[in-house]
């Protein structure tokens, strides 16, 4: 069978103190005006361990060695620049936030527009960018700004706690268009974008060459009658000049990336298509979402980052993983949502129809929200947890003894790295280490999985799952580095 | 315990009568499970002051403690792994110790 291969990946964070104090502002918590002592800066953002990691200059598996908490422990002389992807400041984003806007909705005041026009217009990824390299309107005064606040017709935007901005309501009535919500979604868009320009940096594919665009984030783009309609894909293909691709958009909650890896490289591997992309940018209003207990904890505001990745899917190279297509792992309506249940349907039944065993895993990706972030909520580290299912599934399966449980959770159990938002976490970061190890011989099959909590929409009791397995391409001979 | 989830679980109460309601938790550990008790029993910890009023009344067992009222291959294929992997003993001794707290009089099953 010829499957399709994951040619290219990269992953973006974006440093949003701004936008969080925004967030919690419109939240009206009444601990906002507690946040900006514990704002985090984005040289400490940019040397924190995790997010080394997210863009792919340290291993995941790199990071128990380091002594936690890892915001102590910022690794010197980090970059923003990684392997795999580049953490971005917000001035810059707020930039690409216009530059992807096509309503006018963004206003930027003159002097900051022209500043960030000049830093996005020399980065090598992001000069490309549609808005960018077209020259737009010149910015407003800082008296307009505060003039359109002040009427209530749009939402400030700031940097460095000084308002340089708004963006503004799209509809007098409508509440989906309202400022917050075409905030939600030109951030969604512009992450996405800047993610999508820097995978064509990264692998050199081309902008035109781009058959067809999953996007997979969580935001809901659309009007009063119709709340979901989408398309991010295809505004984020028009931002980034993909002008021969098509696309739509996939939802399943944090599941929805791995369905859209399943249903971009079904597209692949069918014939449909050649080139796909697999994107979702990140989720505004989870920034911040757990920073009332991170202030209990005295600990820094660690919700402060967007993230967004994108994937190309192409067909077989003979060099790069291939996508086992034939062993996805669903959770199928009526297999229950005992834990016991989920993972048989999940893990071991896909494994079993490929004559695999649950330990020929070399290693598993599950719900890497990096720990430090919501192990003070009660919840536990997410993505051990996982790994002790599935180590504890091959016990039950008589695969190994009881005793050797921690063993081949520290052997195949990725650590979580990611930040909190949702999709963004939910088994893809390691899509792209997982890459680099396989074509480098370190690793041969890689576990992805991503769970989504589809009961919070109120139309299911159910949660959902989706597996898929990363394989070495049986025809790559020799190591190759990305 | 989400506030949604509260609300349904305070109208099942006043609808059925605290008596003939108890709440099965599956919390996967003791801090969990005594955090769903406690909201069961009382009012959610994490919103003290907002549902000072939202007495919900319910005993709370974990599913590990009704293992001899389920039948024992049911019982298997939803939880033979996870007695793996749960601190029963653990989970067992919170839940019980939330049930002594909230309702003294309690007899254990």
């Amino acid at each position: 069978m010829k499957y399709p291969v994951i040619k290219g990946t990269s992953y973006v964070l974006i440093h949003t103190p701004g936008l969080l104090l925004q967030q919690a502002n419109l939240e009206g918590l009444p601990f906002s005006h507690l946040l900006t002592d514990q704002l985090r800066s984005f040289d400490s953002v940019a040397g924190y361990p995790p997010n080394q990691a997210f863009i792919g200059n340290l291993f995941p598996e790199d990071l128990p060695q380091i002594p936690r908490p890892w915001y102590n422990n910022s690794l010197p002389n980090a970059k923003r620049q990684g392997l795999l992807g580049e953490i971005f400041p917000e001035d810059e984003f707020l930039g690409l936030l216009h530059a992807v806007d096509v309503y006018g909705l963004v206003c930027l005041e003159a002097g900051f527009k022209l500043a960030v026009s000049e830093k996005l217009r020399s980065h090598p990824a992001l000069s490309g960018l549609n808005g960018i390299a077209t020259a737009q309107d010149n910015g407003c005064s800082h008296a307009e700004i505060q003039e359109i606040i002040k009427a209530g017709e749009a939402l400030p935007l700031t940097f460095g706690g000084r308002i340089i901005g708004c963006i503004r309501k799209a509809h007098s009535s409508d509440s989906t268009l309202s400022a917050s919500r075409v905030l939600e979604n030109l951030t969604a868009k512009a992450s996405a974008a800047a993610a999508l320009q820097l995978l064509f940096r990264k692998t050199g594919l081309k902008p035109q060459d781009v058959d067809y665009i999953i996007e997979t984030s969580e935001e809901a783009c659309g009007d009063l009658r119709q709340k979901g309609g989408g398309s991010f894909a295809k505004s984020i293909a028009e931002a980034c000049s993909c002008s021969n691709a098509s696309g739509a958009d996939t939802r399943a909650f944090c599941a929805a990336p791995v369905h859209a890896l399943m249903q971009g490289a079904a597209l692949v591997q069918s014939g449909i298509f050649e080139n796909v992309v697999v994107v979702a940018g990140g989720c505004s209003a989870k920034l911040g979402l757990n920073a009332g207990i991170h202030l209990a904890h005295g600990m820094p505001v660690l919700e402060d980052l967007l993230g967004a990745f994108a994937f190309h899917i192409s067909k077989d190279d003979g060099i790069n993983p291939i996508v086992r297509t034939d062993l996805i792992g669903t959770m199928k309506v009526g297999c229950g949502d005992s834990p016991q249940q989920v993972y048989s349907s999940l893990v071991a039944e896909p494994l079993t129809r490929g004559g695999y065993k649950i330990l020929d895993i070399d290693r598993y990706a599950a719900e890497l929200v990096n720990p430090e972030i919501i192990e003070p909520t009660g919840c536990g580290d997410l993505a051990q947890k996982n790994y002790k299912m599935i180590a504890s599934l091959a016990v039950l399966r008589r695969e190994m003894d009881r005793t050797g449980i921690e063993e081949q959770i520290q052997r195949f159990g990725v650590p979580g790295f990611a930040p909190n938002q949702g999709h963004i976490p939910s088994g893809v970061p390691y899509i792209g280490p997982a890459r680099d190890l396989i074509l480098r011989n370190k690793v041969n099959q890689v576990m992805i999985i991503g769970k989504g909590s589809l009961f919070l929409g109120k139309l299911t009791r159910l949660y959902d799952a989706v597996s898929l397995i990363i394989q070495r391409n049986p025809k790559q001979k020799a190591s190759v580095s990305i | 315990m989400d506030q949604e989830n509260q609300a349904q679980i305070r109208a099942l109460a006043e609808k059925y009568g605290d008596e003939e309601l108890i709440a099965v938790l599956g919390s996967a550990d003791p801090e969990m499970a005594v955090i769903a008790a406690e909201t069961a029993a009382g009012s959610d910890p994490a919103f003290v002051d907002l549902f000072a009023e939202a007495q919900l009344g319910l005993k709370s067992y974990h599913i590990a403690e009704l293992k001899e009222f389920i039948d024992h291959q049911v019982y298997l294929r939803h939880m033979e792994m996870m007695e793996m992997v749960l601190d029963i003993p653990g989970i067992i001794h919170e839940v019980s110790t939330v049930r002594k707290q909230f309702f003294p009089s309690e007899v254990s099953v």
